[in-house]
This record gives structure tokens, C-alpha cells and sequence, in this order.
């Protein structure tokens, strides 16, 4: 497979590499204190990001509509979104410290995509043929970009409590951190999250308006609806529960995990439901 | 944020503060388990229904507010607080998982050929219409009664609290939405042939299925053409596997060939997934193989050579060679019936037509109402339905084996803008209360430090 893939589809084979490239310049940015390390770090993930995109917009042109249909569109489509929630958040917080958890995503999900390879480019049915189908798709991956990152953050945080290699990692100041402060893991974790929330919320009513338009019913309790709305509803809790006394630090961080899985169950895990055959979302590819 | 900063919850009386907040998830418990075993044990009385829910919960919601507005102590700081919403809302999660663990609103039969001897429990819990029985309709109206009552506590508004409260009056409004859709609307299905047939009523439906009911139109409609639109033909060479299949329902195992890879017919050099490659050595759209005068056959007459009649697809043939281990292969392979060529036991290339997938399906309505036009030649597709007289009609069915059916859903629904407006007010709402507000605070906290 991985021939066929290195053969008959380069730009892919080049993204995963660059990724792998980024990945290791960033874990090498944990050990060195050089600044130039760090910023080939970034330079190659964005050098990857472009060639994402570059990806992403071949397909579009080959398919003829967007890549948001299959399972492994989808995939890649993520793996970009991962990428450039993360150089944002690069951007703002200042930080290096958290590159090697976001390259590892995103490679995770080329890896993935190429486990679940379309076979070949699928039509776009009917009901996909709506201008709601690339901004609800699209906003709902930045979403899932965001708390995945969010996620990857609590993880850490709850680590750097038990695993003293971690504690230090989270406080590096040489060369990685360019403002040399020690980083708010919940803060930024909660930043994420809100920002995700944001787009959940979006996804979820524009979803809900699509269906109005394509089935003449806003809201059917299909699976993957309900599990939209499972996600919905633990964010909403974990954003209420920060408002309630000892529900910050680890316990918050442990929603923020939680959260994350549901998201991934909603995403991959629809088959896996005894109703899946009922629901309209299921990945075939 | 009232219940922050409530004198109980104030980090020095932490005694207080302790006893405020164990008082808090007592109440949050007693509210939540009291609503949830009360539907459990009225249901047996009420089936479930839209009209269950929407009257469970707003008779439910409103004791539950006018309690708490009698009592704006204990009662209503618990239920505007962070923590009952909170819990409420992973209730509300649950239920969800719930109603895809178990098949919804199915008949009764389906259950019993399905769960066996659990289905006799499911039904008695009435897990098969979770989201219409009174035990959801018990959590929907602490929902309700906990998004007014905190909502009410940021009245008088200001800019810097603006965003919670439009959220949960787009919330409120959106669930109303949602009743006056579930209490109110009809929805059915009409079955007309193009041509000029015509429909008065609507099959009135419940879940997709058939209630027997029917409902006036209004008016009749005529469907005047209905066209399927497929996608252009296309050839493409495929690369199948045999891959060894279970059947989850009987666990017996059975081979399956499986489209693993797929390539444009061209005369570039293929590699596939099992490593061998391929490319096309001949190419003929309209296959016509002609006579070649310098060969001669075995009987002495000239020899047929691979030609085509015309670049136009409509025969089309292929010459795969396959490179396997450095051998060569070479064969002639047919779109129609599709040709293979093996590579192995369980590996083969295959030329084949791809069916022409349906692209869209369109119908032309006319609506009239004594002798009137009320719409004339009207354009109804997939994700462009078509209002008229009240009923707004969807393109939600064709039969390929009948191109002039165009099965129609048409749904009216007095809900749907109401339902809708919530949804803008809660985006905006959010967005405000997470972007708007921070910078509003951080803008007044330097000008108040400078006074």
C-alpha cells in the first residue's frame, strides 16, 4: 500500500514526511536551548500546513467539489484544521512547548487516512449537494481542531502533576518559550475550549438548518444528532462547571478528556452504535 | 455569576460556603431524581407522544419556576445556579446516548424480533420513545425552568451581561419552537406521477411511517414533470481484493472482492497496492477490430486487429499490461460486461462502467385553488423545497423503476421560524458572551483603576 500511496499520490506521502519533519524539530526544541531550533520547528510545520492545503485543493479540483465527503477526506481535512488551530495558537500564547502533541495529531490522522484509503473519489449524493454542506463540515473540524488541542493540553496538565519530566516541560524557558513565562495550562485549555464551543454551537444549528432544507425536519434524534449534541451538552457542562467551586484544575481537566472522547466517538465511532443502521451520517468509505 | 458571589459561596466563610454548596447538590439531586422517577412512574399511565412531552414539560417547568419564584431563596439560587444546569445537562447527555443505544419509535413486533426477552423491559421503561415519554419531559422542564430563572437574573440588562441573557432567551425561544412544532405541525407524504396527476391530501405520517390519517391540502397540487439527473458515465480500471467477510447477524465467513484502488484509463504507468504495476498499452472508445491484409490467420483470411471506429465512449476497450515480478502480461479487456485480468487467486484489474449515479431529482408542481394558480410550474429538488398555500413540500423520493413517481413530504410547521430566530439569538448570544464581554471588562478595569 504504502508503495502504491508513494507512487500514485506523492503530495500526500511529502505532507505526512514534513509532519514527521515538524514532530521532530519541535521534540528537538524540548532538549535545545538554540532559538533556531525552535524555529525550524515552525518553519516546517508551516512548510507541511502548505502542503496540506495544497492537498486538500487538489482533491477539490479532482473531485470537483469539496473533499468533506468520506471518511478519508475528512481525515486530511482534519489534519490540517489541527494544524492551523495550533499555529495560532503558536502565534498568540508564544509557545513552542505544545508543537509535538499538535504534529502528532495531525500525522495520527494522515496515518489514519491512510488505513481507511478511498478507493476511489465518491459523487456527491443529493442531500450533500447544499451550501450548507462545506460551512457546516468546515466549521465543525476547526471545532474539533480546538478541542483536540484542548484535550492534548489537560492531558499534560494532569500529567505534569504526576510526571516530573512533564512538570519540567510545561515550564521550560530556554528556547522554546519565547516569552519565557510559565504557560497556564488551564487557562489556555479553557481558551480552546470556548473557542471550540463556539463553533460547535454554529455546527450544530447549521447542521440542524440543512436538514430542514434537504428532509424538511430540523432535528430527527438520528445517532450522530444525538451525539452532536452529547458533545454540546458535556462543553456546556464543562463550561458551567468552572463556574462552580472546585470544579477547576484536574477535574476540569478530566471533562476537557472526556470531552475530546465523545468528540471522537461522534466522529469514527457511528458504526460501532446498535442504531447505526438508522442514521444517515455513517461513514461507508 | 449570582450564586458566585452569594455571601454563602464567599471564600472566607468556607464553614458556610461548605454547608451552601452540600445544600445545593441535595437539592440538585432531590429536583433531578424526583422529575426523573416521577415521569417514570406517570408514563405508565401516559404513553409517550409529542403532546406528552411538550404538556409534561411545560406543566412540570412552570410549578417548578413559580416554586422558585415564591421561594427565591434555596429553591432559586439552585435552580439559576451553575451546578444544577450543569448536572441537567449531562442528564440530558445521557438520555441522548440513550435513545442511539436502543432503536427509536419502532412497532412493537420490531422489539420482540430484535431484543428477545429484553424487549419486554424496553418497552415497559419505554426506552423505544425515550424522547418522548415523561421522564425526559420531567429533565426538559428543569431545563427550561433553570435557563428562565437564570436568564431573569441578569435583568435589568447591561452591555457587559448581554451575551448570557440572549443566549438563553434564544434557548427559550428555540424549545418553544420546538413545542408549538411537535404539538402542532403536520407532515405527510403525497405520491404523484408526472403527467398532470394530481393530489388534494397529504398521508399523514408519524416517525416516517404511515398514521392511516389524511389532511387537506388546501389546494391541488399537480406535478407536471419530475426528471432524474445522473452523473455523466464514466470507465475507470479497478483494482479488487478478496477479502475475507463476517457476517455480524450469523458469524459465518465468506469471500468478498472489494474495490481497493481505482485509475483514470490512461496510458500512464500504474503502480497498484500489491506492488505490481500496469499500464494501458491500447485504448479504444468505440471498439471495431478491422481486418489486417499483412496478417493472415490460421485459416488464411486476414487477421482482426484491436481499432476504433470513433473517439466517442461507446464501446470502449482496454490492452492492460500487468508487470508482475518483471514479467509482462497483456490483455484485452472489454467496459461492458467488465473484463478482469487475474494477477492472482485473490488480486484481478478490471475494466468496468460505472453506473450512472443519481445526481439529482427534480420535480415541476403547479398548485391550484378553485381555478386560481396559486404557483405555476414550481421548481422542487433536494435541499430546495418550495412553500405554497401554508405547506412547504419536499423532493424526498424517486423510483428508478418508474421515471415519472416523485414521492413529495410536505410538512407544515408553525414552529420552524420560531425554532430558527432561537438558533441566531444563542450563536450570537455565545459569541457575545465569549468574545464582546472579556473586552468590554477589560476596557472598564484600566478606567476604573485610573479613578
Amino acid at each position: 500500500m504504502l508503495q502504491y500511496v508513494l507512487a500514485e499520490h506523492p503530495f500526500f506521502v511529502a505532507t505526512g514526511a514534513l509532519y514527521t519533519a515538524a514532530l521532530a524539530c519541535y521534540a528537538a526544541a524540548w532538549r535545545s536551548t538554540q532559538r533556531m531550533v525552535a524555529k525550524a520547528a515552525s518553519v516546517t510545520m508551516i512548510a507541511a500546513l502548505l502542503l496540506n492545503l495544497a492537498l486538500i485543493l487538489l482533491r477539490w479540483h479532482e473531485a470537483g467539489r469539496a473533499p468533506l465527503k468520506s471518511l478519508f477526506e475528512s481525515l486530511v481535512f482534519f489534519s490540517f484544521c489541527l494544524v492551523a488551530v495550533y499555529l495560532v495558537f503558536e502565534t498568540i500564547y508564544r509557545t513552542r512547548v505544545f508543537g509535538v502533541p499538535a504534529m502528532a495529531l495531525s500525522l495520527g490522522c494522515l496515518i489514519y487516512a491512510l488505513a481507511r484509503w478511498d478507493a476511489e473519489i465518491v459523487k456527491l449524493p443529493p442531500a450533500l449537494q447544499s451550501p450548507w454542506f462545506v460551512p457546516h463540515v468546515m466549521v465543525y473540524f476547526v471545532g474539533y481542531a480546538a478541542v483536540a488541542l484542548a484535550a492534548a493540553l489537560a492531558a499534560m496538565q494532569l500529567l505534569a502533576a504526576r510526571v516530573p519530566a512533564i512538570q519540567r516541560l510545561t515550564t521550560l524557558k530556554a528556547g522554546t518559550i519565547l516569552t519565557g513565562e510559565v504557560p497556564d495550562l488551564e487557562g489556555m485549555t479553557y481558551e480552546l475550549i470556548r473557542f471550540g464551543f463556539v463553533l460547535l454551537t454554529l455546527g450544530l444549528l447549521m447542521g440542524s438548518v440543512w436538514a430542514k432544507s434537504a428532509w424538511g425536519d430540523y432535528w430527527v434524534w438520528d445517532p450522530k444528532e444525538n451525539w452532536s449534541l452529547v458533545t454540546w451538552l458535556v462543553y456546556g457542562a464543562y463550561l458551567h462547571l468552572r463556574k462552580v467551586r472546585g470544579w477547576r484544575g484536574e477535574r476540569a481537566a478530566w471533562i476537557a478528556i472526556i470531552g475530546f472522547a465523545v468528540v471522537m466517538f461522534t466522529y469514527l465511532g457511528m458504526h460501532l452504535l446498535p442504531t447505526a443502521e438508522e442514521s444517515a451520517h455513517v461513514y461507508s468509505g | 455569576m449570582a450564586l458566585e458571589s452569594s455571601p454563602a459561596a464567599q471564600p472566607g466563610n468556607a464553614p458556610a460556603a461548605v454547608s451552601a454548596a452540600e445544600r445545593e447538590v441535595r437539592l440538585t439531586s432531590l429536583l433531578v431524581t424526583g422529575a426523573l422517577l416521577a415521569g417514570a412512574v406517570l408514563q405508565v399511565l401516559v404513553p409517550p407522544g409529542g403532546l406528552t412531552l411538550v404538556a409534561g414539560s411545560a406543566l412540570a417547568g412552570a410549578v417548578v419556576l413559580v416554586a422558585s419564584f415564591l421561594n427565591p431563596g434555596k429553591l432559586r439560587e439552585t435552580i439559576a445556579g451553575f451546578r444544577f444546569t450543569s448536572t441537567l445537562l449531562i442528564a440530558l447527555a445521557i438520555f441522548a446516548v440513550l435513545g442511539t443505544l436502543v432503536l427509536q419509535g419502532k412497532p412493537p413486533e420490531f422489539y420482540e424480533e430484535r431484543y428477545g426477552p429484553v424487549a419486554g423491559l424496553i418497552r415497559a421503561l419505554r426506552l423505544d420513545d425515550i424522547f418522548h415519554g415523561l421522564p425526559f419531559a420531567g429533565l426538559m422542564a428543569l431545563f427550561g425552568a433553570a435557563v428562565i430563572a437564570s436568564a431573569t437574573l441578569r435583568w435589568p440588562l447591561s452591555w457587559k451581561k448581554a451575551g448570557f441573557f440572549v443566549c438563553h432567551v434564544g434557548l427559550m425561544i428555540s424549545l418553544a419552537g420546538a413545542a408549538a412544532s411537535a404539538t402542532l405541525s403536520i407532515r405527510g407524504r403525497i405520491d404523484l406521477h408526472a403527467g398532470g396527476e394530481t393530489a388534494s391530501h397529504v398521508r399523514v405520517t408519524k416517525a416516517g411511517m404511515d398514521t392511516g390519517g389524511l389532511a387537506p391540502l388546501g389546494f391541488d397540487l399537480r406535478l407536471d414533470d419530475f426528471r432524474l439527473v445522473r452523473y455523466e458515465t464514466e470507465y475507470r480500471i479497478g483494482y479488487y481484493e478478496q477479502v475475507l467477510e463476517r457476517d455480524p447477524r450469523t458469524g459465518t465467513a465468506h469471500n468478498e472482492w472489494r474495490l481497493k484502488a481505482s485509475f483514470d484509463p490512461d496510458r500512464e504507468k500504474h503502480r497498484l497496492p500489491n506492488g505490481d504495476s500496469f499500464r494501458l498499452s491500447g485504448i479504444w472508445p468505440d471498439f471495431a477490430p478491422r481486418p489486417n491484409p499483412a496478417r493472415l490467420g490460421p485459416d488464411g483470411t486476414p487477421a482482426l486487429e484491436p481499432a476504433t471506429a470513433s473517439q466517442e465512449w461507446r464501446r470502449p476497450v482496454v490492452q492492460a499490461e500487468l508487470t508482475q515480478g518483471g514479467r509482462t502480461r497483456e490483455k484485452l479487456l472489454p467496459a461492458e460486461p467488465p473484463g478482469a485480468l487475474f494477477i492472482d487467486e485473490d488480486r484481478a484489474l478490471v475494466f468496468e462502467k460505472r453506473d450512472k449515479e443519481v445526481k439529482a431529482f427534480l420535480s415541476t408542481v403547479s398548485a391550484i385553488r378553485d381555478g386560481e394558480r396559486l404557483a405555476d410550474h414550481a421548481r422542487v429538488a433536494v435541499n430546495e423545497p418550495f412553500t405554497v398555500g401554508g405547506w412547504t413540500l419536499y423532493q424526498v423520493n424517486y423510483n428508478p423503476q418508474d421515471p415519472t413517481y416523485s414521492g413529495l413530504e410536505a410538512v407544515r410547521d408553525p414552529g420552524v421560524l420560531w425554532v430558527f430566530a432561537g438558533f441566531g439569538l444563542i450563536c450570537a448570544g455565545v459569541f457575545y458572551m465569549f468574545y464582546v464581554e472579556p473586552r468590554l471588562r477589560a476596557r472598564k478595569a484600566p478606567a476604573a483603576a485610573r479613578t
